[in-house]
């Protein structure tokens, strides 16, 4: 605390800024406000301390964890550093426990234990931010092959150019051997015949039934067989 | 005891160590809230709202600057946010202001003007923008040096010094309107 008055030289170092008066006006001022705070000194009352620690004695007690959750829960980032630097000291055994002479095994444990949940949540939170850049990064190195690919056919226009005079050549004997697959057809109107060869066998059979055909020529009994009718050539053969 | 033992003796579960707190700097921390708000029952209530919040965040109590600065700007702050609440309604008869003292002296029309020129110190205080005020009050209220309130509030030195500089022609300009007045 400083019971010195006030000394204007005490703001010579400080930026004076242009819209201040002279120091004589500002030293005016701050004795009005020490004879201000002089005459308003009095004293609290004997039980303000009793008052004090009965309104704390129900609070819980502001352990560097538990500093360090509030901090958290209240979002204030700072706060939370320096609460967790609380508990590195706490956990290190730098912290006042030995030297106040309760040393708390269980709040040092507390201590550590935040300590280690600090550096999971940290390091899981590094993989996952490291995995998801990655994962991103290759979203996006998928994304430019896109750009790349269409040089490729930049390049085939060139080539072919180059390359078609060759295939000028080339394609008519690629034509001629289109029109051999024509030729090979023909060996399949080849086939025609041994289709036309397979009725004959039927016809082998016919004359069986042309002959039972031309002997019951008056009983309708046989006539049900319309492979004999069916080929009319054998029927008619023998009626010729 | 120095600052640092009786914090860490607190966060480690020695309530004492929180009593031993608050009779060392209770008196000076009333005494802030007193001159901020002027009334010597909202000042206790001040105060031991501050050490309240003190205590619950002791954790974060660095060491960097001395306990009474940190302590002083907790009490600072919390006053002037009590004042600014009542501010719109503030009776004259209370007991515990000076208004309420007049006459009871040798010299009543001399108390008078003392007591009017105190509350227009207060009001011309109190109506200091941020971070004048606070740091006018740290420095004559809270009765700190420039360097506990740059370490109280973490600005620079130099920060501090103008702010005060400032603060001061303010105040000094507020009060000559009010003596004219």
């Amino acid at each position: 605390m400083s019971r010195e008055p006030f000394d204007p030289r005490e703001l010579a170092d400080g930026q004076t800024p242009a819209e201040g008066g002279g120091d004589d006006d500002l030293a005016t001022v701050a004795r009005e406000l020490e004879a201000f705070a002089a005459a308003e000194s009095p004293r609290p009352s004997p039980a303000f301390t009793e008052h004090v620690m009965a309104a704390v004695e129900h609070e819980p007690l502001p352990t560097p964890p538990r500093t360090f959750l509030v901090a958290l829960a209240m979002l204030d980032p700072r706060a939370a550093w320096r609460a967790l630097g609380g508990n590195v000291r706490l956990a290190a055994g730098a912290s006042g426990p030995g030297r106040a002479g309760r040393p708390r095994l269980t709040l040092r444990l507390q201590a550590v234990a935040l300590l280690l949940a600090v550096v999971l949540v940290v390091a899981g939170g590094g993989t996952a931010a490291a995995v998801g850049a990655a994962a991103f990064v290759q979203a996006i190195s998928n994304v430019r092959p896109g750009p790349t690919q269409t040089l490729p056919p930049t390049e085939r226009p060139s080539i072919l150019p180059t390359t078609t005079p060759t295939h000028h050549d080339e394609p008519s004997p690629g034509h001629t051997e289109t029109t051999e697959p024509s030729e090979t057809a023909e060996p399949s109107e080849s086939e025609h015949p041994d289709a036309h060869e397979t009725p004959e066998p039927s016809e082998s059979e016919h004359p069986e039934a042309s002959e039972d055909d031309h002997g019951s020529s008056g009983g309708g009994e046989h006539s049900p067989q319309p492979s004999g009718s069916a080929d009319p050539s054998g029927d008619h053969g023998g009626d010729d | 005891m120095d600052d640092r033992s009786l914090v860490e003796a607190v966060t480690s579960g020695d309530r004492d160590a929180f009593r031993a707190i608050v009779e060392r700097e209770g008196t000076a921390v009333f005494r802030t809230c007193f001159r901020i708000l002027g009334r010597v029952g909202d000042a206790e209530d001040a105060a031991q709202e501050s050490f309240v919040i003190a205590y619950r965040s002791l954790g974060t109590f660095r060491g960097d600057g001395s306990l009474a600065g940190w302590l002083a700007r907790i009490a600072t702050r919390q006053s002037l946010r009590r004042l600014g609440q009542r501010r719109d309604a503030e009776p004259l008869d209370v007991p515990g202001t000076p208004a309420a003292n007049i006459g009871s002296g040798p010299d009543p029309l001399g108390e008078v003007i003392a007591a009017e020129r105190q509350r227009a110190v207060r009001r011309a205080v109190a109506g200091l923008r941020e971070p004048y005020r606070e740091v006018v009050a740290l420095r004559f209220f809270a009765e700190l040096s420039l360097q506990e309130i740059s370490e109280a509030t973490g600005r620079p030195l130099g920060t501090v010094k103008t702010h005060l500089h400032r603060g001061l022609a303010r105040l000094r300009d507020e009060l000559a309107g009010e003596a004219a007045a």
